[in-house]
């Protein structure tokens, strides 16, 4: 019996057909996985189960009989339930508040608490979250806050549970936890469409899987029929090692130096070093402080402690502008929001870095910003209307480029890029790819901060991993494997290679 | 010159289409408006708001909002006449000199401690200048005394002939204050396009966090977007106050309303990001011109106040109206799309 | 991960800054001005913050759910007029009704321009206060309607005196404000409307995905606040035993520095409906000390401007210091 089925889904956004004809079936009471590369168009298909999008076309049915979800209420009426990937909690609002907002116990608009606290008490057993119902989840951990998101969606008793991602904060006991849950969901007959990029998780837990690629449906299989490479030439389709092939290149002198960088209860102790010519990934969990640790480098957040030594002479990086004017580019994960300013034009997107030294007597010479865009457009191969062409209206990929090309404007010496290639097509990754070792190959020291384990074996030299906020791993490419840097990125092992400089 | 157009946005100048459709109407329908004369005054005051306009549009594109400037008027104006009460009459010609420079010199820095507030001590701008706007007007009232202050009776008759011609004059045919206004205007473009305080502003208006990875000094950016404001009032109350030919601690109340209508209505949107000196200046002259209509139709002022609210509650949704018409056409083309391609994938098949 | 919390002077103002002012604030008036130490003054300071205070009552529920309400003067402007127009033709309970009503009905408009429109709350309050204002104007031509002591002497109800022993009260105000602070302690501590505003002031995406009903809560929120600002345009008129749409002038600046000197922080999520209470009070003997030490109006609303400025750089710099730590 099929508990949900997806009929030619069409969904796209300005620049970006995310979904386009895309079916599915989900059978009742089974463990059904969606898997895909970042920007398959998982997320868009569920936050359409959801009630958070609207399709642009298409049909969906549930238990055979054709329905619209409007809304997010909608979704819930229909009995299905969503963990969302971003974390939607209220800070100042209790655990016990958080999960049942949308179902608060009491009559006549009066909530009985009592009620609701021994509820969310029940909840909290079954899924072994150690916490008061009545605490502020702005007190909670990343980890912790996740496992609220997940009793979310369990407290609504819906027929049909779709996580997105739900593993992405979890360290390996909590994910058992996890596993534990889906097993007695499943048991009591619900339907899970699980979301994941960690194909280990898919074949753990899931029934049958469903790949998609680029926004389009590839095929649906058994588990018990897959194996890993089978599954992940479904995913890549167009694979990602045709298009970009890696150029070793020898490091050269040590650039970047960063001794004992702390902060309290964020990280602490972390010492390493990055040398000219070298790509060098960051891999861990989600919450496990990296990026807090290459902000704080840049000069984004404050530190408790530690140095920072450019080339031989330790620097105080108070800034990113101090950042910038020593040499440090930065790219940001979160492209849409503090990536690209959205309005205006792409000449002004690339420029902004650098207004100072494009001014004469204080007015910004427009020739020379001109040929700023020509030079760095026609060596990245970046596409583009005209000048005047507002920066919001490009693809993802193009909007990418012209983030990296501004950090490279500035003359950096030392890169660093969050997430390279989220949200952007297999193309556009393989040529990101390609301009990263391209720079590299020119000297420039590179640091890649990643969530997916095969960008940082594909681009990079060798890869540090950190665990709660301390380096657990360093790892040569000879030795990357994905097995090894998520053992040290859940903390079960530390591992360095031999012979590599940390 | 094919170059200037190609840089022209003809689907962002609503605002002078909406303009050039009511002076026809109006031309059309009421007497007033076949005189010169009408459109010499709408000219007149519609220059001095729109001067108030710039740098209401720098602070709006950076996504920030100031609600003080009346007040800010009310004092500068009040200040402006105490001064020269005291050094016109002794200093002649050198005192009104005087007492212009300091009045632009305190227009400068209210405007910046309005910054300073935003910038540094991290208060929203819209409640920073709420509470700037209960200050400044009342230290109004207190430098006044309460008292309204005639500019012809405290100078001399040459000097009030000064007044009269900055506030009443024409030069070439149009008032001597549109002319101010245009050297306000080119300025306020040039430092927004083509200075890096311009682009700062824009970039904090599209979003703060990537202006700040950029290296922007978003607290410095702010507090010189601030003092902008600050100073182009200062030059709107000199203009306003030879036009009026007097000061009074309870003027210009409700004052920011218009000015911000103008710059919203001239397509800024308060969500920043964007904004147009051009435009906002465009927006002024309509917004004087609809207040000329009602005059000229004999409206009563009440309701003339209720017609303002309902336009800024329209100028304001306009940004909202337009997004959702925007979602809807891409939508739409998604879907045409989507049928498209299944009609070739049918065909294939 | 739960740090012990860092106990500086964020953490003591947080909690008793509030209290700390009100003794400061008394001790500097008893010494400049001894008459506002006696019992029937402080009594006087107490039913005059009842129309502070209930208005700021809902405000603290509009800046809690993450907005902000600028129309609360010129609603409380039009209340007066409404009232004072409408006793002498149809009677009390009737014209208090329907000027409540009036209230509710232009907070459901500052409700829908926001959810709606989709404007910002405090450029669609500030322009429907405007509307509010030029509607109270054209209602009553700009000018009073005044009522007669005699023939109206009903309306007197809301701000009666009452004497008590030696010492004479204004009773029917302090009854008012006890009842809207308890039934917005209630509402706010105990309700699923609480609740909803809360976590739309916290996170409004969330309160979203959630599937909380966002819009109806905000625009009842704002009919709350209507209703709160007429509450106070009752007693207002009843004092004065007029109507007119200047009433109001000024009336938010009381209104929002009451609910933020009384711990309502500006990002929303977090109300402090006794802490308004206390901040409603306090305002009224601010004013009342500067009336008694003689300084008129114009200095009454600079100092409170400024209270309210140093009260958010206070709130401000502890976000700075945040920010730096962060």
């Amino acid at each position: 019996m099929i508990a949900i089925e997806a009929k030619n889904i069409y969904k796209s956004f300005p620049g970006i057909k995310a979904l386009d004809d895309v079916s599915i079936a989900v059978e009742k009471g089974e463990v059904h996985a969606i898997v895909g590369e970042n920007g398959a168009g998982k997320s868009t298909l569920m936050k359409i189960f959801g009630g958070l999008y609207d399709m642009d076309s298409g049909s969906i049915l549930i238990n055979g009989t054709p329905c619209e979800i409007k809304s997010i209420s909608g979704a819930l009426s229909h009995g299905i339930s969503v963990i969302y990937q971003e974390l939607n909690l209220m800070p100042s609002l209790t655990i016990a508040e958080n999960i049942f907002v949308s179902d608060l116990p009491g009559s006549l608009g009066q909530v009985n608490y009592r009620k609701l606290n021994q509820q969310t008490r029940e909840l909290m057993e079954r899924l072994s979250l150690n916490a008061k119902p009545t605490d502020l989840v702005s007190t909670l951990s990343v980890s912790q806050r996740q496992m609220v998101e997940i009793m979310k969606a369990v407290s609504h008793n819906s027929e049909i549970i779709i996580m997105d991602e739900p593993t992405a904060a979890l360290n390996n006991q909590e994910v058992d936890t996890l596993y534990n849950i889906i097993h007695k969901l499943k048991a009591e007959g619900k339907t899970i469409l699980y979301i994941s990029h960690r194909l280990r998780e898919i074949f753990d837990i899931s029934d049958r899987v469903t790949v998609l690629r680029d926004g389009r449906y590839v095929g649906t299989r058994l588990t018990s029929e897959l194996d890993e490479n089978a599954l992940v030439s479904m995913m890549v389709g167009r694979d990602i090692s045709q298009l970009y092939k890696y150029q070793p290149t020898q490091p050269g002198e040590t650039v970047l130096e960063v001794q004992n960088l702390e902060k309290e209860g964020v990280f602490s102790d972390v010492s390493f070093s990055l040398r000219e010519g070298e790509i060098v990934g960051v891999a861990g969990l989600m919450g496990c402080g990296r990026e807090e640790i290459v902000k704080s480098i840049y000069g984004l957040t404050r530190r408790d402690g530690g140095r920072v030594i450019l080339q031989g002479v330790e620097k105080d990086i108070k800034s990113p502008s101090v950042a910038i004017k020593e040499g440090i580019g930065f790219v940001t994960e979160d492209r849409k929001d503090s990536g690209i300013f959205a309005l205006m034009t792409i000449r002004e997107n690339i420029s902004v870095n650098i207004l100072r030294a494009l001014s004469r007597w204080g007015l910004i010479r427009t020739d020379m910003e001109d040929e700023l865009l020509v030079s760095y457009t026609s060596s990245m191969n970046m596409k583009y209307a005209d000048e005047m062409q507002r920066i919001m209206f490009l693809s993802g990929g193009n909007q990418q480029k012209f983030i990296l090309a501004r950090a490279l404007a500035s003359g950096c010496k030392v890169l660093i890029m969050l997430e390279p290639t989220r949200g952007i097509d297999v193309g556009a990754k393989a040529e990101i790819y390609s301009l990263l070792s391209g720079l590299a190959a020119k000297g420039m020291a590179i640091l890649v901060i990643s969530s997916e384990l095969p960008e940082i074996m594909s681009v990079c030299y060798r890869s540090l991993v950190v665990f709660q906020g301390q380096i657990t791993g360093n790892i040569l490419r000879d030795e990357m494997d994905e097995n090894l840097i998520m053992r040290c990125a859940t903390g079960n092992e530390t591992y360095f290679s031999k012979g590599a400089q940390i | 010159m094919k170059k200037f157009f190609k840089k022209i946005n003809f689907r962002e100048l609503g605002i002078l289409y909406a303009l050039i459709i009511l002076w026809v109407l109006l031309f059309a329908t009421n007497r007033t408006f076949r005189d010169a004369d009408i459109y010499i005054s709408i000219l007149r005051e519609g220059s001095i708001l729109g001067i108030c306009g710039i740098g209401m549009t720098f602070c709006i594109a950076s996504r920030h909002f100031d609600q003080s400037i009346a007040s800010m008027m009310a004092l500068l104006a009040c200040v402006y006449t105490a001064l020269l009460t005291k050094l016109a009459p002794s200093a002649g010609g050198a005192g009104i000199f005087i007492s212009f420079l300091c009045v632009m010199a305190l227009s400068v820095v209210l405007g910046a401690f309005n910054g300073f507030l935003v910038a540094k001590l991290r208060i929203p701008a819209f409640i920073a200048t709420l509470g700037t706007l209960y200050v400044y007007r009342a230290l109004a009232y207190i430098v006044s005394g309460g008292d309204p202050v005639i500019i012809n009776q405290i100078v001399s008759k040459e000097q009030y002939g000064f007044f009269r011609t900055i506030g009443m004059g024409s030069f070439l045919g149009l008032p001597v204050s549109f002319w101010i206004m245009l050297i306000c205007a080119v300025t306020g473009t040039v430092i927004l396009r083509k200075t890096k305080l311009g682009r700062h502003t824009l970039a904090i208006g599209n979003s703060v966090s990537a202006s700040r990875i950029s290296g922007i000094n978003i607290d410095r950016t702010k507090i010189y977007i601030f003092t902008l404001v600050g100073a182009f009032v200062g030059v709107g109350t000199i203009l306003n106050a030879a036009f009026l030919g007097s000061s009074n601690p309870g003027m210009s109340a409700g004052y920011e309303f218009v000015v911000i209508s103008t710059v919203v209505l001239g397509g800024t949107a308060l969500s920043g990001g964007k904004g147009s000196i051009f435009t906002s200046i465009a927006a002024s002259i309509f917004l004087v011109t609809v207040t000329a209509g009602m005059n000229a139709f004999g409206m009563d002022s009440f309701a003339q106040r209720v017609v303002q609210g309902v336009i800024l509650l329209f100028a304001f949704s306009i940004n909202g109206i337009r997004a959702a018409m925007e979602n809807r056409r891409v939508k739409s083309e998604a879907t045409k799309h989507a049928k498209a391609t299944k009609a070739s994938a049918s065909d294939n098949g | 991960m739960n740090k012990k919390p860092y106990r500086g002077f964020d953490y003591y103002w947080k909690r008793y800054g509030i209290f700390a002012t009100l003794l400061i604030t008394l001790a500097v008036f008893a010494i400049l001005s001894p008459l506002s130490l006696t019992p029937n003054n402080l009594l006087t300071v107490l039913s005059r913050s009842a129309i502070i205070g209930i208005s700021a009552c809902g405000m603290t529920f509009a800046i809690c759910s993450g907005g902000f309400d600028l129309s609360v003067g010129a609603i409380l402007g039009l209340s007066t007029c409404v009232f004072a127009a409408n006793l002498p033709l149809f009677g009390l309970l009737p014209a208090t009704l329907l000027t409540l009503l009036v209230g509710g009905l232009a907070g459901m408009l500052n409700g829908l321009a926001i959810t709606k429109l989709k404007i910002q709350t405090f450029v669609a309050t500030l322009a429907m206060g405007m509307i509010i204002k030029g509607v109270a104007l054209l209602y009553t031509h700009g000018s009073k309607q005044m009522l007669s002591r005699t023939e109206n002497a009903e309306a007197k109800i809301f701000s009666q005196n009452v004497n008590i022993g030696s010492l004479q009260v204004q009773l029917a105000p302090l009854l008012m404000m006890a009842l809207v602070f308890i039934c917005g302690y209630l509402i706010y501590r105990y309700t699923r409307h609480g609740v909803y505003t809360r976590s739309i002031g916290s996170n409004e995406n969330a309160a979203r995905t959630a599937g909380i009903p966002v819009d109806r809560t905000i625009i009842i929120v704002y009919i709350v606040t209507g209703v709160t600002a007429s509450i106070s345009g009752l007693i207002r008129a009843s004092q004065l035993m007029q109507g007119s749409a200047v009433l109001g002038d000024g009336f938010e600046l009381d209104a929002i520095t009451a609910t933020i000197l009384g711990g309502t922080s500006l990002a929303g999520g977090k109300g402090n409906i006794w802490g308004t209470f206390i901040g409603a009070i306090l305002l009224a003997m601010i004013r009342n000390g500067l009336n008694m030490i003689g300084l008129s109006d114009e200095y009454q609303r600079l100092t409170i401007g400024l209270i309210l400025l140093a009260v958010l750089a206070i709130s401000g710099l502890q976000e700075l210091r945040e920010e730096k730590s962060a």
